[in-house]
């Protein structure tokens, strides 16, 4: 009895070893969920506030699903990766081999905001950042809850990051540069470039 | 051979004027008005006080109830109707069930230049003409939102632009801007309602993706080059999609105003309310709109 009792915590203890799911957006960086259960509860667990929540599939389709649904959707871990389901949700929150989970909650300090020559200088959270390459398909409503169908854009939308521009950093400093696109990265959580956080980017 | 090119020109031009698409959310037909309104021909009556002469109209055409029985869509909640000059309006059942609404081809027995919507006993802004298409749609009403958040706080922040493009001799603020600080998404379908009730549900990218706030004495018209003149919206004092609302506080005194103009079920006795120094207190909800409390309020949530 006690052998089988152990091969089963071994077996659990396996499945719990499952790969991470990144957490990304409005939230502080490195955040991952490792057990499978309500996704209320596991950011509750976690001491992760959020508004909304974009759950993305790796093949592109994605759900932004708002707070007050977050008690109706469960994450599981099964071939070939991580899942959302919901019973009492829309469908499109079923989604299959899940690539990350983008967060939102506003207000929100990190922040990028590109002033290229538009009307207005056009603001991004991290949430927003990896909103912008995805469109909207469609609302869909079930048992009173409203959740936004999207899919990632086949022509990623490119700014016009060259030539000279002023990059303001976190730090508070400020450089003129001929703009490297390469060293611009976005690590899901805040925007970066040679290094250093960058917080606003603006044309000469 | 080159008046024969110009006739099919124009026949190509008029047909593609002409079409009349419906749609519902399983697929999508071209309508023959004219072939409708030979099976189900319908005449309806309206009248119009002129220099205090009452005068009759009579138009024919088919009615709406008869479509959406031909198309089975008879349990759709909404219509949309949108005219090729991107003219939208929206019919709930119960409007449909009231009013009856007719198609008309016909005024006074004379061809109309376009169909037209006819809806007795509703505002002339509904009487929507040219309809390029007619979609039904099983939209919700409006939720209730959990996150609320004051234009006018955020807006204070923002640059004001004058003469925001396409308009000029006015000032205002590009409406992404207020929504790309409070939305998670600035796509999808919104519900906006101005001060006297009229109420639109918009698409962003259709319409609003391009519009501007613009100030006036009582607040903002919301003007866009996506929408035409006649669907502007004076004195915006609500946006919601979601679980999200943005009221404009200068166009309530309470927010019990706010619950009668939007019919939320429910407003809780207190708000959790987030202040610029990002510390969390508690409100009441009672608390008349125009005091001084609310000014430092970023984000309210229950």
């Amino acid at each position: 009895m006690k052998g089988y009792l152990i091969i089963l915590i071994l077996f659990s203890s396996l499945m719990l070893a499952a790969d991470p799911l990144n957490l990304t957006g409005n939230i502080t960086f490195g955040e991952v969920i490792i057990t499978k259960g309500c996704f209320a509860e596991l950011l509750a667990d976690m001491d992760i506030m959020a508004d909304a929540a974009l759950f993305i599939g790796s093949d592109g389709t994605a759900a932004l699903i708002e707070n007050s649904a977050f008690k109706l959707i469960y994450l599981h871990y099964d071939d070939p990766g991580w899942s959302s389901v919901s019973t009492s949700l829309p469908p499109v929150c079923n989604i299959k081999d899940l690539s990350e989970i983008a967060l939102w909650q506003s207000p929100w300090d990190i922040m990028l905001e590109l002033d290229l020559d538009n009307s207005y200088p056009h603001l991004y959270t991290p949430f927003n950042w990896i909103m912008k390459d995805f469109n909207y398909l469609a609302t869909s409503a079930r048992n009173g809850y409203q959740v936004e169908k999207y899919k990632k854009r086949d022509d990623l939308l490119n700014n016009d990051f060259s030539g000279v521009m002023i990059i303001f950093f976190d730090d508070d400093t400020e450089m003129q540069t001929s703009f490297v696109p390469e060293k611009f990265h976005f690590d899901g959580c805040r925007f970066w470039y040679d290094e250093r956080q960058v917080k606003k980017l603006s044309k000469e | 051979m080159k008046k024969l090119l110009i006739i099919y020109i124009i026949l190509g031009l008029y047909i593609t004027l002409s079409a009349l698409t419906f749609k519902t959310a399983e697929r999508s037909y071209e309508l023959d008005a004219a072939a409708l309104y030979a099976a189900s021909p319908a005449e309806q009556v309206t009248e119009k006080e002129k220099d205090g002469e009452v005068i009759k109209r009579y138009w024919k055409g088919f009615k709406l109830k008869e479509l959406l029985r031909k198309f089975d869509q008879v349990d759709c909640d909404l219509v949309k109707f949108s005219s090729q000059d991107n003219y939208l309006v929206r019919l709930t059942q119960e409007e449909i069930e009231i009013h009856d609404p007719l198609i008309a081809l016909y005024l006074n027995d004379e061809k109309l230049e376009s169909n037209r919507l006819i809806i007795p006993d509703m505002p002339g802004m509904y009487w929507i003409s040219d309809i390029a298409l007619i979609q039904t749609e099983s939209q919700a009403t409006l939720s209730q939102p959990h996150i609320l958040y004051f234009a006018e706080n955020y807006l204070a922040d923002l640059k004001l632009s004058n003469d925001p493009e396409p308009f000029i001799d006015v000032e205002g603020y590009y409406i992404p801007q207020l929504l790309q600080l409070v939305m998670p998404s600035m796509q999808g379908q919104y519900q906006l309602i101005g001060r006297d009730g009229i109420s639109h549900l918009l698409d962003f990218n259709d319409y609003l993706a391009k519009a501007v706030l613009v100030k006036s004495e009582n607040g903002y018209i919301l003007q866009s080059s996506q929408m035409p003149g006649g669907m502007w919206i004076k004195n915006l004092a609500y946006i919601q999609k979601g679980d999200v609302a943005i009221i404009f506080r200068s166009q309530f005194a309470s927010l019990e105003d706010v619950q009668d103009l939007t019919g939320w079920k429910e407003i809780p006795k207190e708000f959790k309310a987030l202040n610029t120094l990002k510390a969390s207190v508690n409100i009441a909800s009672d608390l008349s709109l125009d005091k001084s409390d609310w000014d430092e309020v970023k984000k309210l949530s229950w």
